[in-house]
């Protein structure tokens, strides 16, 4: 679907990369601040022109030294930063913008993203929240290929955020390439990761892989890929696998909780005492980086510890081993998802 | 508000009375008994109605032929983009007699433009309402230019390059994005031109001379005038005055964009 090899340099920045998303795929590009990500929404949107390499959209060159296909023929929705919306445009006239949309599309959207009451409303005159969900659902009224999205999320109110994270992992109808910086949100929208630092590729695979073998340090600090979705009711949260989770605020629906890594401590024999999360699990896979350890868990529960070195070698743990976990409710990070 | 310090209160009561005075100077020796019939006059109405059809015509034309000329220099990469801003704004600085005289022997009959003009279509533009017209539009388009010049640059072009994404051509990008979102500057320019262009005189009458009926509109009558008639001078420029005034004051707002 897409293929892209090729390099972008500017005065004080240059982008590498090499990437392929299948058809209908969802990926996130995740990185810190400055790694290129947004450049690379750009290059496949036709907003940036490589500076060498090729790209290409379902098997036809889109940008190559030769060829150089125009933004407004390439069908690639491109939701930017910062909900950028013709203000004095109204809701709807903002959906239906796009020639290639149709009133049906536009109407079925406007339903999806909660958009009735604003319909006849200045853009202008929309919140935060709002507007992003009109700028998505403007460029999918566009009938694009690949929907390309610059931190679709980060700033918005619950409700839209909602919205919007419901779309995006229900739809089946658009390749997606998502770009955050929030690695649970990554994680819980797409299949693939790609994590881009400092204008280059440095890992990619499934949330699981990049949390169990992290390449980097960067990759190796997110934590929040450390998650289980859960139903939540009052204090208890009970995983898809029927694990049971003790929580330290009262939450109801479906969440996400993420387990700090260095908030679990494992034990040999069930281990007694304070009340905790306790959990019986099993040791999938050890992994020795410097300092501390960190142990691939599996059972009722897939999730990643990290150890002491000293307290890896008082266990004496080894792949397979059958042990038990805790960690405090107050130690778990939970947001709706 | 912060308070203002005395010393720029002062300063700008002084400078508002030293703008005031010429218009209290006029209105002191307004003959305010013959008005009515000295505004009667078919001089007076004459270069009234002129006036606003030139000055009118003339904002038309500055905005058409503008906005484009804005949007390209604005922009445009162009090795001599500076050199040709300059002169678009040349008529800005340059004495308005100079300007005619340029004219005339552009477009003038022997001018190189006029020549061929005269021939192929018969059209004479000096010496004729569209002469002056052409004299109002040069010395009052850069007033446009560099009011709806600035706006282009400043705005943030992530909405353009959305609309571009969405599959929008160029022409509807233009005018249901860009137009719409500098429509404060473009009113802001209109007004400035055609303040400039009612107010033309040194261009006027060097190109399109100070024919009644034809070319002799507000400004050009004053001046004819203030010779042989002082009164009637004082009743036109009274005139103007209300003219300006009443076209002016409602884009007090555009005047002063970002409020």
């Amino acid at each position: 679907m897409i293929k892209l090899d090729g390099s972008l340099n500017h005065d004080h920045f240059s982008l590498k990369i090499n990437l392929e998303v299948g058809p209908n795929q969802r990926v996130s590009l995740l990185g810190p601040n400055g790694s290129g990500k947004s450049t690379v929404l750009k290059i496949i949107s036709g907003l940036e022109k490589l500076s060498s390499g090729e790209l290409k959209i379902d098997k036809k060159i889109m940008d190559s030294g030769k060829t150089f296909v125009e933004p407004r023929y390439r069908n690639v929705g491109w939701v930017p930063q910062n909900q950028v919306l013709f203000e004095h445009l109204t809701v709807k006239q903002n959906i239906e913008f796009s020639p290639r949309s149709s009133e049906e599309k536009v109407s079925e959207l406007i339903d999806l993203f909660e958009l009735k009451h604003l319909k006849e409303r200045k853009a202008g005159e929309c919140s935060g929240g709002e507007s992003q969900r009109v700028a998505i659902a403007r460029a999918i009224a566009s009938r694009p290929q690949i929907l390309l999205l610059d931190e679709p999320s980060t700033g918005l109110d619950e409700r839209s955020k909602k919205i919007i994270h419901h779309y995006l992992k229900t739809q089946k109808e658009v390749t997606t390439l998502l770009v955050t910086h929030d690695p649970l949100e990554a994680a819980s929208l797409s299949e693939q990761l790609i994590i881009l630092e400092n204008g280059l590729i440095t890992q990619s695979g499934s949330p699981d892989e990049i949390k169990s073998s992290p390449a980097t340090t960067y990759s190796a600090s997110l934590v929040e890929l450390n998650f289980v979705t859960a139903l939540a009711d009052g204090l208890i949260a009970v995983t898809e696998k029927g694990a049971k989770l003790i929580l330290s605020e009262p939450s109801k629906g479906s969440v996400n909780i993420v387990i700090p890594p260095k908030a679990i401590a494992l034990y040999r024999e069930k281990p007694t005492g304070s009340p905790r999360n306790v959990l019986k699990v099993e040791i999938l896979k050890i992994n020795h980086t410097g300092q501390n350890v960190r142990v691939n868990l599996g059972g009722e529960l897939e999730f990643l510890a990290e150890i002491t070195q000293n307290a890896f070698e008082t266990l004496k743990l080894r792949n397979g081993d059958t042990v038990w976990a805790a960690f405090k409710a107050t130690e778990l990070i939970i947001t709706p998802e | 508000m912060n308070k203002l310090p005395k010393t720029v209160v002062l300063i700008a009561l002084f400078a508002i009375l030293f703008l005031l005075s010429p218009l209290l100077g006029l209105l002191q020796r307004m003959p305010w008994s013959g008005l009515v019939d000295l505004l009667g006059t078919e001089v007076v109405s004459d270069a009234f109605f002129l006036s606003l059809i030139v000055s009118f015509s003339a904002t038309l034309i500055v905005l058409a032929l503008g906005t484009p000329i804005a949007w390209f220099l604005a922009k445009a990469k162009f090795p001599f983009i500076k050199l040709l801003r300059a002169i678009v704004l040349l008529p800005m600085v340059l004495p308005p007699v100079v300007g005619g005289t340029a004219l005339l022997f552009a477009f003038g009959r022997q001018g190189f433009l006029g020549k061929w003009l005269n021939n192929w279509f018969g059209i004479t533009l000096p010496f004729s309402t569209t002469g002056s017209i052409l004299a109002a539009v040069f010395v009052s388009i850069p007033f446009f230019v560099v009011a709806v010049e600035s706006a282009f640059r400043s705005i943030n072009e992530d909405s353009e390059k959305v609309a571009e994404t969405l599959g929008a051509s160029p022409s509807k990008i233009f005018f249901r994005i860009t137009l719409p979102r500098i429509l404060p500057s473009v009113i802001a320019g209109l007004a400035l031109s055609w303040a400039r262009a009612l107010g033309e005189f040194g261009a006027t009458i060097t190109f399109a001379g100070n024919l009644p009926g034809e070319t002799q509109t507000l400004p050009l009558a004053v001046f004819l005038a203030l010779e042989t008639n002082p009164e009637a001078a004082l009743a036109l420029s009274l005139v103007m005055i209300v003219t300006s005034l009443a076209i002016l004051i409602p884009f007090r707002d555009q005047w002063l964009p970002s409020k």
